[in-house]
């Protein structure tokens, strides 16, 4: 909106602005009276995945969405959305970068880790193998040829190159990812080994500083640059790269109900806090990054850390907890994740000012209500505050087709 | 020759039978009482009372430290080793040094990072006896360096040096021998012959490990070696463990899964087992450290790392 200040400015600003609202209030998703919450969908071409992805999706600052997919079999793809042309891009395809040609299990088919934006707009992402055989680990050391490890790539939007900074640790998938774009460090840890890695944006080294003992989705990263995960069972991890080494912080529970170990772990607009939602976890949960100790801790961690059980991650009507995958904290600085239960996809809204939890509704996708959008795998927000999430091909009914779905400003800041 | 089908089928029959009975074993891990980095048991010692000892190495977060474990849930920190055992800090708590005890106790042998032998016989510094390591090609710096030490039933102790000979050490006298006796490699792989690990048979048998992961079977007394193959894909040897007259291993790099095998001397057979998994049927992804067979014959070992923690085998009845 542009306005120009003159002698009648005031009028014109607020026209202007009248006209503003006028215009963008109905693009804003908000809960229908009915109960459901509507999202636009922007499938991702078929031709770059076979139906799947994770929690690669992320906002650069060039305004485009930068998604991950998953080729199980083949060549996961890094694709790019212009949500201003509504346009796709292939920007990755890496089995083509790297030249490798694994098949199977021994091929990149995941752009799993988050993808990671540094202060200067370029883009990093990192691959894994695809549907893993959890148990037996086949691709894993029996076969020289079997699974090479996680390539880690960046892409500068500015100048459209494409790198390609080799495999981080072999025979491993890359999993999690956080960035200190102070310090220029990128964090991950491995698949199935989980090591936690150090990756030196500077020098293109790497290092690995042991297991971590769990299975984050995602990390965050505080305004520290310390960086938290979930460890072994009732167990936080955190590296701080201060002292540049890791820390197990036995989690002291303050709330009702029991711990539950989080898969996606979110860090709040203030750095102060994380957020974080559990698959089939009954609470929110908060931690209170201030009250990390170190005397006070269990004979086999360094620490404690205080964790609070904010409110029920469900909405009262559906009775039990649900599938929670991904999370994201809006522009207003709430976290904003999906509960699938019962095949019903609620989007909920944790609101850490009011210390509520309230369901916006069952989301829908516009002009399709045929389909039923129910395993969100990522989640990113943009400068507006919209909120875009990523659904897999899947679901109850017709197949929703793997994409990414639009709140529009739902996370605008209050 | 339907007789002979038969007779077949049922060979085939008891050595499953006996195989069922071998692979029969699980793995239980057992936490460690102790925070990351201060968790990673180097050496297990069982005394001739059977208090079972561990030794955590240090790290740039712990110093050291001895623990005794009995049972496995009281794993209590200790000042020192028994008394009639002797504990040398600067090697013992060290991670990258080979070294071990004579027989009795009173002794340690080390084998530092450029490959001279020395031994102790109490604090201070100790007595060089040889250089017995070499380089491997073009790498002047980097000394190809056994990770074990073999005993045999009079107490001398075997090692590998330069190109994979052995080396005989007598403790008592301190002599030491280049034996003409070389461990198995494929050509051109001499100089990374080192040893990995040993197990003495109760025949005096010694069974040895290679860095490549080769096993090899030696007599001490005709001084001869047999070169039994190589198990695994992987190169090294984790631990070798005899028991029940088999040969019990494990393998695999340190940035891989450790697998185990067992060998029948009878048969002169190897058996895979695979990779490792805990009772809970989840794969274990870290290197052995070490591991012993106990007086009550149950494996005792450890999984290396930041998280390391003991396991215990049962082997079955």
């Amino acid at each position: 909106m542009l306005i120009c200040w003159n002698k009648y400015g005031f009028l014109k600003l607020s026209v202007s602005f009248i006209f503003f609202l006028l215009i963008s209030f109905p693009c804003i998703s908000q809960p229908d009276k009915k109960g459901f919450i509507e999202c636009e969908m922007f499938p991702i071409p078929e031709s770059f995945h076979n139906g799947s992805g994770y929690t690669a999706l992320e906002t650069g600052y060039d305004g485009n969405i930068y998604v991950g997919t998953a080729f199980y079999g083949s060549s996961a793809h890094l694709v790019r959305f212009n949500p201003r042309t509504l346009k796709w891009e292939d920007l990755i395809d890496a089995h083509k970068i790297t030249r490798e040609t694994g098949k199977g299990l021994d091929s990149q088919s995941k752009f799993h880790a988050k993808i990671l934006v540094d202060a200067d707009g370029v883009i990093w992402a990192a691959t894994k193998q695809g549907n893993e055989n959890f148990i037996e680990r086949p691709e894993f050391a029996e076969n020289p040829s079997g699974y090479p490890g996680g390539h880690l790539f960046s892409f500068n939007p500015k100048t459209g190159i494409v790198t390609d900074h080799g495999i981080l640790i072999k025979q491993q998938g890359i999993m999690g990812g956080s960035i200190d774009r102070k310090r220029k460090k990128i964090y991950f840890w491995s698949d199935p080994k989980q090591h936690f890695l150090v990756y030196d944006i500077e020098t293109g080294s790497v290092r690995d500083l042991g297991q971590t003992g769990g299975y984050p989705r995602y990390t965050a990263i505080d305004k520290r640059g310390r960086v938290f995960g979930t460890g072994r069972p009732g167990i936080v991890w955190m590296y701080d790269p201060e002292t540049d080494r890791l820390y197990d912080l036995a989690v002291r529970l303050n709330g009702p109900g029991t711990y539950k170990d989080p898969y996606a772990m979110i860090i709040s607009n203030d750095g102060d806090k994380i957020f974080a939602v559990a698959i089939g976890g009954e609470y929110v949960m908060e931690f209170d990054l201030s009250s990390i100790s170190f005397s006070d801790r269990n004979p086999d961690t360094d620490g404690s850390i205080i964790c609070y059980h904010a409110g029920k991650s469900f909405p009262e009507q559906a009775g039990k907890p649900g599938d929670q995958h991904t999370a994201v904290c809006g522009k207003d600085g709430c976290l904003y994740f999906p509960n699938v239960i019962d095949k019903t996809p609620y989007l909920m809204r944790y609101d850490p000012e009011k210390k509520s939890v309230e369901c916006l509704g069952i989301i829908k996708v516009k002009g399709r209500p045929e389909l039923n959008p129910l395993h969100a795998q990522g989640a990113c927000t943009t400068k507006d505050g919209t909120i875009y999430m990523k659904f897999i091909s899947a679901g109850a009914g017709k197949l929703m087709p793997y994409s990414i779905v639009r709140f529009n400003r739902l996370s605008a800041r209050k | 020759m339907k007789k002979t089908f038969l007779l077949v089928f049922m060979m085939i029959i008891c050595m499953n039978a006996i195989a069922r009975n071998l692979f029969n074993f699980s793995i239980s891990l057992i936490n460690l009482p102790f925070p990351p980095y201060q968790r990673n048991i180097i050496r297990l010692i069982e005394t001739e009372k059977g208090d079972l000892y561990g030794i955590i190495s240090q790290s740039p977060f712990n110093k050291g430290k001895i623990i005794i474990i009995e049972g496995t849930d009281k794993i209590h920190e200790r000042e020192r080793l028994p008394d009639d055992i002797l504990q040398v800090d600067s090697i013992i708590f060290n991670p990258d040094l080979t070294w071990t005890w004579d027989r009795s106790f009173k002794k340690i042998i080390t084998l530092n990072n450029s490959g001279v032998l020395e031994i102790y016989e109490g604090n201070g510094p100790g007595k060089q006896i040889m250089k017995i390591s070499g380089t491997r090609p073009f790498e002047p710096q980097g000394y190809q360096i056994s990770r074990s030490f073999a005993l045999d039933k009079t107490g001398n102790l075997y090692t590998a040096g330069k190109d994979g000979f052995l080396f005989k050490f007598d403790p008592e006298t301190q002599k030491i021998e280049k034996l003409n006796i070389r461990l198995p490699s494929v050509r051109g792989r001499k100089p990374w012959a080192s040893l990995d690990a040993s197990a003495l048979a109760d025949d005096g048998t010694i069974f040895l490990g290679t860095f490549d992961g080769y096993i090899a079977q030696f007599n001490p007394e005709t001084q001869t070696i047999v070169n039994l193959g190589k198990p695994l894909r992987q190169q090294r040897i984790q631990t070798l463990i005899f028991f029940k007259k088999n040969l019990f291993g494990i393998g695999g790099e340190p940035d891989g899964l450790p697998r185990w095998f067992i060998y029948n001397p009878e048969t002169r057979g190897f058996q895979l087992g695979g990779t490792l998994k805990d009772e809970k049927n989840r794969l274990i992804y870290e290197f052995v450290n070490t591991a012993i067979l106990r007086k009550d014959g149950t494996i005792i070992g450890s999984f290396s790392g930041r998280l390391g923690s003991l396991f215990k085998i049962e082997t079955g009845k």
